[in-house]
Order: C-alpha cells, then sequence, then structure tokens
C-alpha cells in the first residue's frame, strides 16, 4: 500500500467510518505494520478532542460489580494463591538449597520481578478454563488444563503478549498439561487462541482469541 | 496535563500491576465519560452495557502498554472505549437506521464535561478552528462519525450523495484536517 493510501486508511479507521471487514483488516495491519500503527495513533490525537466534548452518562450501579468480575482475580487468586502456597510448602527443600536461596533472593533485592506468578486464563465467568503458572526467575511456565474441552480438528495455542514484545510470541500448543520455557517479565499477558490442529500456520495468532491473563504475584 | 490525569495515569500504572482497587478507583473516576461517548453510538442500552465491559476489560489487559508520553490516560481510555462501540455497531446484525436517530448536535459549550475540557482545552480549540476551515456538510460528517458512530452507508442517506462519494470526502476533508492542524 502507497503511504498515502495507508494514511487516508488510518484517518478513516480512527474516524470510525470503515465497514466492519475493512475494520478487521485495518487491525491486522495495526499489528503488522509499524507505519500505520504510528499513522492511526497520530490520528487519535488529532481527533480524541472531540471525544473529550462528550457528556458524561453515569452508568447503571449494578455494571461496577459486572465489570470488576469479568476482570477475574478476586476470590479465584486468593485460592490459588494458597494451592501455590501448599505445593511450596511440599517441596522438601535441603539446608544449603533453602540458604542459597535466600541469599538468592536477599542478593535480587527486587522481589516483584521474581519469583512465581499465576495467570487465570478464563472467560467471563465459567471457572478457569487453563491456568499458568510462572517462575519468572527461571522461565518455568507449568500450563494445567481446567475446563476448557478439547475441539476436534482444532488446537489451543498459548501466546505471550506484551511485556516489550512488539507482537505476541507464541509459547506452544496446550492442548494438555503443558510444561515449557521462556522469558517471561511480570508485564506480560497470556492468551489462548484456537488454531487449526498443530498450531497457527503463520506464527501469529489466526482464530480467535479465547482467553487471556495476566501473572499476579503469588506472594 | 491537570492534576487529575496524573492521578488516573498512576491508577492505570497500579492496574498493569494487577492492583484491583486502584482499578475500580479507575472506573469510578472515569466511566460515566467512557459510557457517555459509548451510548452516543449505541443507543441500545444493552449493546452499550456490553461494549462498557468489554472496554474496561481491555483498558485491565493492556494497562502495562499505556504511553504516559504518548498522551494523556483519559484519552488512550476513550479511544479505547469509542473503538469498542464502533466495533460494536459495524458487527451488529439489527442494523440501526441512522434517519430515525436523533443527532444531536449540541455544542461543546452546552454540555461538555469541563474537566475533559480542560484536559484537551488548547488541543480541542485547534481542532475546532481547523474543522470551521470546512464547508458545513463535511464538519457535520465528521462530527457524526466520530460522535455517533455513523458509516459511509448512513451519511450517505442524509446527505444524499452515493456511498463513494462520501468516502472520497471524508478523506479529502481529513487530510485538509491534517494538514491545518499539522501546521499549526
Amino acid at each position: 500500500m502507497l503511504p498515502e493510501e495507508l494514511e487516508e486508511l488510518a484517518s478513516e479507521y480512527v474516524l470510525g467510518t470503515l465497514d466492519a471487514a475493512e475494520r478487521e483488516e485495518a487491525k491486522a495491519l495495526h499489528r503488522s505494520d509499524r507505519n500505520f500503527a504510528v499513522a492511526v495513533r497520530r490520528w487519535e490525537r488529532r481527533l480524541v478532542p472531540l471525544a473529550a466534548e462528550v457528556k458524561p452518562v453515569t452508568p447503571p450501579e449494578y455494571m461496577r460489580r459486572r465489570i470488576l468480575g469479568a476482570i477475574g482475580g478476586g476470590a479465584e487468586v486468593i485460592r490459588l494463591k494458597r494451592q501455590v502456597n501448599v505445593w511450596r510448602g511440599l517441596s522438601v527443600m535441603t539446608g544449603a538449597l533453602a540458604a542459597a536461596l535466600t541469599a538468592f533472593m536477599i542478593w535480587n533485592a527486587k522481589p516483584s520481578e521474581q519469583g512465581r506468578y499465576v495467570a487465570v486464563l478464563q472467560p467471563d465467568s465459567q471457572g478457569p478454563a487453563f491456568i499458568a503458572t510462572v517462575d519468572v526467575a527461571s522461565g518455568a511456565i507449568t500450563v494445567r488444563r481446567v475446563l476448557a474441552e478439547a475441539q476436534a480438528g482444532k488446537s489451543y495455542e498459548l501466546w505471550a503478549v506484551g511485556g516489550g514484545r512488539a507482537q505476541p510470541e507464541s509459547l506452544g500448543l496446550i492442548d494438555g498439561d503443558v510444561k515449557t520455557q521462556a522469558t517471561l517479565s511480570p508485564d506480560t499477558v497470556l492468551a489462548v487462541s484456537l488454531e487449526p490442529a498443530g498450531g497457527s500456520p503463520t506464527g501469529q495468532p489466526t482464530g480467535p482469541v479465547l482467553y487471556t491473563g495476566k501473572l499476579v504475584a503469588t506472594e | 496535563m491537570n492534576k487529575r490525569d496524573v492521578g488516573l495515569e498512576k491508577l492505570l500504572e497500579a492496574s498493569a500491576r494487577g492492583n484491583r482497587e486502584a482499578f475500580a478507583r479507575l472506573y469510578d473516576l472515569t466511566s460515566a465519560r467512557l459510557f457517555g461517548i459509548i451510548r452516543r453510538i449505541l443507543p441500545n442500552a444493552e449493546q452499550a452495557e456490553d461494549a462498557l465491559q468489554e472496554a474496561y476489560v481491555k483498558i485491565w489487559q493492556r494497562a502495562e502498554l499505556f504511553r504516559p508520553d504518548l498522551g494523556s490516560g483519559i484519552g488512550w481510555m476513550m479511544t479505547i472505549a469509542r473503538n469498542q462501540a464502533i466495533d460494536l455497531r459495524r458487527r451488529s446484525a439489527e442494523r440501526m437506521s441512522a434517519l430515525s436517530e436523533e443527532v444531536d448536535e449540541t455544542t461543546p459549550s452546552d454540555d461538555a464535561d469541563p474537566e475533559a475540557l480542560a484536559v484537551h482545552s488548547d488541543s480541542m480549540t485547534r481542532l475546532h478552528s481547523c474543522l470551521q476551515e470546512l464547508p458545513t456538510d463535511r464538519q457535520q460528517m465528521i462530527v457524526l462519525a466520530y460522535h455517533q458512530g455513523w458509516s459511509r452507508e448512513e451519511l450517505s442517506q442524509r446527505f444524499q450523495r452515493p456511498v463513494t462519494t462520501i468516502k472520497t470526502i471524508l478523506r479529502r476533508s481529513l487530510m485538509a484536517l491534517k494538514e491545518c492542524l499539522d501546521a499549526a
């Protein structure tokens, strides 16, 4: 696409007048083409003063509960934290290893960057579909399939999003319980997409993104 | 950037770290503004509520992607809300007829949120002076599309011009607007 065409597409995308199919194309371009993403951001800034003129409307009271419920966490995460602590308590540590670990943790005096995290990958309200536990320090990731049903001819694929990545990074297929390894910072978001059996043919999510979850520190 | 927006940015940062209390506070401070934007685009209450929920879930999930050096926190959130509402309006099977919708052409001085106006006041003045350089019908097209989410087809019905003409007019008007804004 010529630069002028990209610019016009960005302007109409931000104005909102593209049809549904064109909007999807523009969003795909936004993910893959840096110049387009920059053009979109500039148009958003040019036009956003118009949004600030709109008269506020207080949403119904139940929306607050609904939305805070939809972002996950809460009771679910507290329960998981306890579980993780139990697993941790069960692992018998030799004195030397414990001392080494303690020294390591004191030396790395940035506790929030260390330690274990969980991400609960779940849709709106039914229980968790997958639970991922992540050890940021070692890069170990364990994924358990909880309520997600296997789908014929399809694979679930796990992605790391954000945390300094320009594009989602595949962490592999998670059709069963899986252990894998990756460098993840605590601000990474994990996402699960439904792909053709064997995984995304392109290296980027091609199917619907079914679940996403942030990493939540377990201590 | 005013004091209140700095507060919003701190709350966004805390939300990015998974702090639910900060996110709840962020919701309390911004939900009326976001819902106002969404309701104009989605007059159907149920759709508007779904869009509000989707928008806040995205804000929660993407909070760490917010870059304060590239714009205000409220601007970033309003953009997410608007995109969500327009996606839903475009995908919506039962097309709402634009002609039956009330055209809301109130000017900002009548009903705007003074705090939001303060955040964007300079850029708003400039945007309006650039918009006024366009012919009146073109100003209206841009404002109807931006505020009420009208599609090219809906604009084509109201302004009695073919859809392809509307597309050309919109793109030319936006490029003229850009030239004016970037020159300032």
